[in-house]
C-alpha cells in the first residue's frame, strides 16, 4: 500500500509517501469524491472544500451537529491525501502541552516528546470546548506552522491542515472562538445532515457508524510529493486584474454595509483568492473567473463578518453581491 | 549580523520601506513609526481590525531591523510567568526559564484580553528593562521593542488599559486596512496571507550594532529652544482645553521631543522643526489625551496645536 519513509528529524515526523500519481488536478476532484463516498455519503461539498483547504494550505473549520461524520470526513480526508493524521478531543482542561508537546528526561537524556501537532492531518474536536489560552496554541501552531517549547522552536510537517470542529448546539462550558481568531481559518464548514438517500444509503455502509475501520477502502490519491506537485500547479494559476479586483470590491463592501461591525479583512481578500485559485483548479482551468469566486466566497467571508444582533451575516453576502458589478467576462 | 550597511538614517527610511513593502502592501506609514520607535526606544501600540496584517508587520520590522522577535498572544488565563519567566528544576539544577519578554521585538498580540495582572506584568519591562522573578533581577536584551496589539473590535472578554498605561506607548498607530490598490496587489503577494515566510526576501537593515549607532545619531540631533517650547507649550494647552479630563503628562513631552528628533533624522535633518512635532504629536499624544462627552481628541489636539503660536515666547514672568 505506502512506502514509509522513516525521516525522523527532531520532532520524529514520520511522513506517509504514497505513490499514486493523479492525471490533473480537475480529475482529483472527482477521484476525490468517489473515494471519500466509501465510507462518508452525501457530504460531497464537504469534501471538495477539504481538498481546496488542502491545497492552498488553509485551516478549515467544521460546524455540524453530533453525528455528522465530521470526524470520518477528517479522518478519510487524511487518507485520501496520504498524509498522516492525529486527532485531539478538546476538553475543558487540555492543556496547550497536550498540543505543542514537551521537554522531558528519560533515562538521563533530554527529549522532546511531540504534542498532537506533529503530523499532518490535525483533527481538534470541539475546539470550543478548550478555554483561551489552549485554543491559541493552536492557533499559533496554524499560523506560524511551528512550535515554540521552552524557548526552542520545531517545525511541523507540511503539509499541515487543521480541521477544527465546533459543535452548534453545546452550551454549558462554552468558550466560544473570539472572532480575530476565526478570521485564521480558511473556510468555515456548516455541515448538515445528509439528505434522506444518503441517510438510507448510509444503512448499508458496512461500518455501520460503529467501527469505521474501512479506511481501507479509500485509496490514497495524492501523497505528499504530489500535494506539492499539485501546489506548484496551483500557484501557477492567472488570476486575471478584473477578477482581483472584482474581490477586493466585494471584501471593501461589505465593510461598508450597514450593520456590519466588522467587514472583511484584508487577510480575508487573500484567503478568497487563493481559494478561488485553488477551485478554478480543481474544475480544470488555468484562470480564476468571477463564477469561482462567487462559488466559493461564503465558505471564505461568511464567519469572517461580524453582524449586529437580528443580521444574517448571508445577507450582508448576498447584499454585497448584489452591490458590486461582476467583471465583464472576455469571450476568448 | 548579514545587515546592509547604512549610510544615515535618511536612506533608512526609504530602505526600511522597500524592504518590508515585499511582504506587507499599503502600510508604510506605520513602518516609518515603528523604525522611530525602534530608534528612539519606545513601544508601539497598534490598534487594527483582524486581518490588517498587524502581526506581519511586527514581524517584518523585527527582521528588517536584524533583531530577535517573539510573539505572545493574550488570553484571558494568560499568566505573568508565561511572561517573565520562571524557576524551575532540572536535573537538580535550578534553572530560568526565560519567558517571551527576552527577545528584541516581542509581539504583544491582542493586550486588552488579559486581566489586568498580566498587562502589568508586561508594563515593568517594558519600562526598567528587566524583569525580576522570584526576588531576582533578569535584565532583557537591548534593544527591546514591544509592539503590542489590540482589536477594537472584541466585545467580550475585554480588559482595557488605564490610562496610566497608555502613556507607557510612545505612539498609538490606528491601523486601517490598504487601499483598494493595494488590497488587489496583496494578492500576488507569494504568501497568500496563509503562509508568511516570506521573511526570507526582507534584507536585514540594521542589526544591534547598527542601530546603536542610529541611536547615537539621534542623540545629537539638534532641538532649538523654541521648538522645545513649542512641545512644552502644546503639552500644557491640552491640560486646559474644555472637555478634557486628563491632558497629557511630562513624560508625553520627553516621547514627543524624541519622535520629534528621529523623524528629523529620518528626513535627513540635524535639527528638529516644529514641522516635525506636528507631524509626530498625533501618534506620540492622542492617546493620552481623556476627554469627557462629545469632545473629540483630534479636536483637542488641533485646537492646542493651533492656539499656539510656533515661535512661542519665553515665559514673561519667572516660573515659581
Amino acid at each position: 500500500l505506502a512506502a514509509t519513509n522513516g525521516k525522523t528529524g527532531r520532532g520524529a515526523i514520520v511522513a506517509l509517501i504514497v505513490e499514486a500519481p493523479y492525471q490533473s488536478l480537475g480529475e482529483l476532484r472527482e477521484q476525490a469524491k468517489v473515494e471519500i463516498a466509501k465510507v462518508v455519503i452525501g457530504q460531497e461539498r464537504a469534501v471538495e472544500l477539504l481538498l481546496v483547504a488542502a491545497l492552498a494550505r488553509g485551516h478549515v473549520l467544521l460546524e455540524g451537529p453530533p453525528g455528522s461524520a465530521k470526524t470520518l470526513l477528517a479522518r478519510a480526508t487524511a487518507h485520501m491525501l496520504g498524509a498522516t493524521f492525529k486527532r485531539i478531543q478538546f476538553t475543558p482542561d487540555t492543556s496547550p502541552a497536550e498540543l505543542t508537546g514537551s521537554n522531558a528526561i528519560r533515562m538521563g537524556e533530554k527529549i522532546f516528546l511531540p504534542g498532537a501537532v506533529f503530523t499532518n492531518v490535525l483533527l481538534a474536536d470541539e475546539i470550543n470546548r478548550t478555554p483561551p489560552r489552549t485554543q491559541a496554541a493552536l492557533l499559533e501552531a496554524m499560523q506560524e506552522r511551528q512550535v515554540t517549547v521552552d524557548g526552542k522552536a520545531h517545525k511541523l510537517p507540511d503539509p499541515f491542515l487543521v480541521i477544527a470542529t465546533q459543535n452548534p448546539y453545546e452550551h454549558r462550558d462554552v468558550f466560544e472562538l473570539p472572532e480575530s481568531q476565526l478570521d485564521r481559518f480558511l473556510f468555515k464548514i456548516e455541515l448538515e445532515y445528509a439528505d434522506a438517500q444518503s441517510e438510507y444509503q448510509m444503512l448499508d455502509l458496512p461500518h455501520r457508524g460503529v467501527a469505521p475501520d474501512m479506511l481501507g477502502e479509500v485509496r490514497p490519491l495524492l501523497g505528499v510529493v504530489g500535494l506539492d506537485r499539485a501546489r506548484v500547479e496551483l500557484d501557477a494559476t492567472a488570476l486575471p486584474e478584473e477578477v482581483g479586483r472584482y474581490m477586493v470590491a466585494l471584501a471593501r463592501q461589505t465593510r461598508d454595509l450597514p450593520g456590519v461591525e466588522l467587514g472583511v479583512s484584508s487577510r480575508g481578500v487573500m484567503h478568497l483568492a487563493s481559494a478561488a485559485k485553488a477551485s478554478a483548479r480543481l474544475s480544470g482551468r488555468d484562470e480564476v473567473t468571477d463564477e469561482d469566486v462567487r462559488e466559493i466566497a461564503p465558505y471564505v467571508l461568511r464567519h469572517r463578518l461580524i453582524v449586529e444582533e437580528g443580521i444574517k451575516q448571508d445577507d450582508i453576502l448576498a447584499k454585497a453581491f448584489e452591490l458590486v458589478p461582476a467583471p465583464a467576462r472576455a469571450f476568448a | 549580523m548579514m545587515e546592509e550597511k547604512y549610510d544615515d538614517l535618511a536612506g533608512l527610511r526609504d530602505r526600511a520601506k522597500a524592504e518590508v513593502s515585499k511582504v506587507v502592501i499599503g502600510q508604510d506609514r506605520t513602518v516609518e513609526l515603528l523604525l522611530i520607535a525602534a530608534v528612539s526606544h519606545g513601544h508601539v501600540l497598534i490598534e487594527g481590525p483582524p486581518g490588517s496584517a498587524k502581526t506581519l508587520l511586527a514581524r517584518a520590522v523585527a527582521h528588517m531591523l536584524g533583531a530577535s522577535f517573539k510573539r505572545i498572544q493574550f488570553t484571558p488565563d494568560t499568566t505573568p510567568a508565561e511572561l517573565n519567566g520562571s524557576n524551575a528544576i532540572r536535573a537538580g539544577e535550578h534553572v530560568f526559564l526565560p519567558g517571551a519578554v527576552f527577545t528584541n521585538v516581542l509581539l504583544a498580540d491582542e493586550i486588552n484580553r488579559t486581566p489586568p495582572r498580566t498587562q502589568a506584568a508586561l508594563f515593568e519591562p517594558m519600562q526598567e528593562r528587566q524583569v525580576t522573578v522570584d526576588g531576582k533581577a533578569h535584565k532583557l536584551p537591548d534593544p527591546f521593542l514591544v509592539i503590542a496589539t489590540q482589536n477594537p473590535h472584541e466585545h467580550e472578554g475585554v480588559f482595557p488599559l488605564p490610562e496610566g498605561q497608555l502613556d507607557r506607548f510612545l505612539f498609538k498607530i490606528t491601523l486601517e486596512y490598504a487601499d483598494a490598490d493595494s488590497e488587489l496587489q496583496m494578492l500576488n503577494l507569494p504568501h497568500n496571507g496563509i503562509a508568511p515566510d516570506m521573511l526570507g526576501e526582507v534584507r536585514p537593515l540594521l542589526g544591534v550594532v547598527g542601530l546603536d549607532k542610529a541611536r547615537q545619531e539621534l542623540e545629537h540631533t539638534e532641538v532649538p529652544e523654541s521648538v522645545g517650547r513649542y512641545i512644552v507649550a502644546v503639552g500644557r494647552r491640552t491640560r486646559e482645553l474644555p472637555g478634557v479630563e486628563l491632558g497629557v503628562s511630562s513624560r508625553a513631552m520627553i516621547h514627543l521631543v524624541n519622535a520629534t528628533k528621529a523623524n528629523a533624522r529620518l528626513n535627513g535633518r540635524t535639527t528638529a522643526t516644529i514641522e516635525d512635532v506636528r507631524e509626530m504629536a498625533p501618534y506620540v499624544l492622542r492617546h493620552r489625551i481623556v476627554v469627557s462627552g462629545d469632545t473629540k481628541v483630534d479636536t483637542v489636539l488641533l485646537d492646542a496645536m493651533a492656539s499656539v503660536p510656533t515661535a512661542v515666547p519665553p515665559p514673561v514672568a519667572p516660573v515659581p
